[in-house]
């Protein structure tokens, strides 16, 4: 059994149906990419995961437990960040942040010290959560989803209005959080961050999810692009495209030896071949098109 | 018991404070002016009590209206009811510790805002040379236990109004809406709209300052103010359940 896990849920919200049958397992120790164009349902499904909605037929069950029949017993195991920080506005980070951890009741001055220090958000613990800009709130709300050690952490765009050397530092929290056991379900537009942190990424498109990836086999899948004269043969199961007059043959590494006897037992003129390391922006690519991209 | 403090923490911090404690200095100014510019003969005892309660039915329903509305439907607003409402005690346990600590806020500012008021219009009336108390037909012991036993009605009516507010917040999540929908309830009470809905006898509202003439009867009618206290209780104790069977059902955005 997988420690958390969406089982068939769709959620309708005024007559339209945004989530629509998602089925998505997060193991322990695992981060859990989830990407897809805007309006594709991310931040709806991160609320069904939270409980802040319930899902209008399926769900969601974390540690075995049915999430919507027994929240109370493992809410203090989860943590989140949904879309903006939702603080206190007059309180300062400090006090935001201890309430949060007296309210779970989990309040442990060596982690609060901890989640501080990693973020680096010291210097403005005590500017009043309205005064922040926008970076420092996006910093404080992801110490909000953890500072009650949490086994579970949901993160909803968490690099949104971060500088770059708060990303890095981003990513190598997320990266210790996993190998302590966390397991980090997290969504992002910059999929080579998604790419780097992420053991499985889920695609989400018009409310279903319609690819999942295993990152590490994908990282090191490697397609080859055989490019020919033209040809009239059939060749099934290997994807086909024509370019500048050539066709040109989308291979996979197993399948390369195989594919190149054939075309020169058929005398087929190669022109060039081409090694091509599986990204998972062109994943993404290709998956949801070019038009939805852009 | 920590999450009540915690609450109240909060709304200190949060300065929920502020807009009630305005309406009251603002209450006690206007009131002392009529009192020692008007005071129809009556004694200090009789006329501020009476300014007092009276007032109980429009002013002080006003504030906890704001309050309330401050306490809790500003978390759906600001998405807080995120944080509060997602605990490991539930959110009916959750909602239940906010109107504790919402109750207790108001009815110290209600308290508070009656001895500061009595003193306040014990200086003016001893200044202007006015009647401080009456010679009563009662005792003094009578005299107290009517003060405050109708005080303390008007304590439960009030958090009895705020937990109706708590119901309309969940159910608006605007806060706004939340404030004109309670007054527009008060309002209609006051003109007796209700009545061919609801009879008398069973609502509440029509409790508000129901004995602020109390200091006047030769004789107290106690079986009509347990009535009506109990009246208040068990609206207050159905408010409630009605409100955890709702905060269930809502989804917290």
């Amino acid at each position: 059994m997988n420690s958390l896990e969406v089982k068939s849920v769709t959620k309708i919200i005024k007559n339209k149906k945004i989530l629509n049958n998602i089925s998505l397992e997060a193991n322990d120790g695992q981060v859990v990419g989830l990407i897809g164009p805007n309006g594709s349902g991310k931040s709806t499904l991160f609320k069904v995961i939270t409980n802040i909605y319930n899902p209008t037929i399926g769900k969601v069950f974390v540690d075995n437990i049915d999430l919507q029949k027994e929240y109370e017993k493992i809410s203090s195991e989860i943590g989140f960040l949904i879309e903006e920080p939702s603080l206190y506005e007059n309180l300062t980070g400090k006090e935001n942040l201890m309430l949060i951890s007296k309210l779970y009741n989990k309040f442990d001055s060596n982690i609060f010290e901890e989640v501080c220090n990693e973020l680096e958000i010291n210097k403005f613990l005590n500017v009043r959560f309205n005064k922040c800009s926008m970076g420092m709130k996006q910093k404080i709300g992801i110490a909000a989803a953890i500072i009650h050690n949490p086994k579970y952490i949901i993160l909803d765009e968490p690099t949104n209005s971060l500088d770059a050397e708060s990303i890095i530092k981003f990513k190598r929290l997320i990266k210790t959080l996993a190998t302590r056991g966390k397991t980090i379900i997290l969504s992002s537009h910059i999929l080579s961050d998604v790419e780097e942190i992420c053991d499985k990424i889920y695609i989400l498109q018009n409310g279903e999810i319609i690819d999942c990836i295993n990152n590490q086999e994908n990282k090191h899948c490697i397609q080859y692009l055989i490019y020919t004269e033209k040809f009239n043969l059939r060749i099934d199961q290997i994807p086909i495209i024509e370019k500048d007059g050539q066709k040109v043959l989308i291979v996979k590494e197993e399948q390369l030896n195989d594919i190149l006897n054939m075309l020169s037992r058929n005398n087929i003129r190669i022109f060039k071949i081409q090694e091509k390391r599986n990204t998972l922006q062109e994943k993404f690519i290709e998956r949801i098109g070019y038009n939805e991209c852009d | 018991m920590n999450v009540i403090k915690l609450e109240i923490e909060k709304c200190i911090k949060e300065r929920k404070y502020i807009a009630p404690l305005i309406s009251i200095v603002f209450f006690i100014a206007i009131s002392a002016y009529f009192a020692s510019h008007d005071p129809r003969g009556r004694d200090y005892f009789t006329y501020t009590y009476y300014v007092f309660i009276l007032n109980c039915r429009v002013i002080f329903p006003i504030i906890v209206a704001i309050f309330f509305t401050n306490v809790l439907v500003k978390e759906f607003e600001k998405k807080t009811a995120r944080i509060h409402f997602l605990k490991p005690y539930g959110r009916e346990k959750a909602l239940l510790y906010k109107y504790i600590a919402g109750s207790v806020i108001i009815s110290i500012i209600f308290i508070l805002t009656f001895f500061v008021y009595e003193l306040i219009l014990l200086i003016v009336f001893k200044i202007k040379g006015l009647e401080i108390f009456n010679i009563y037909e009662f005792s003094f012991k009578e005299f107290y236990l009517r003060a405050y036993s109708t005080l303390l009605l008007q304590i439960v009516f009030l958090i009895t109004f705020g937990a109706m507010v708590f119901i309309i917040g969940i159910i608006t999540k605007k806060g706004i809406i939340t404030i004109l929908i309670s007054l527009l309830i008060l309002i209609s009470e006051q003109r007796g709209l209700f009545l061919d809905i609801i009879p008398k006898r069973i609502l509440f509202l029509s409790t508000a300052a129901k004995y602020n003439y109390m200091l006047q009867l030769d004789k107290m009618v106690y079986i009509s103010y347990l009535y009506d206290l109990m009246l208040n209780i068990s609206t207050l104790l159905g408010f409630i359940l009605i409100s955890f069977l709702l905060i269930r059902r809502i989804e917290l955005d």
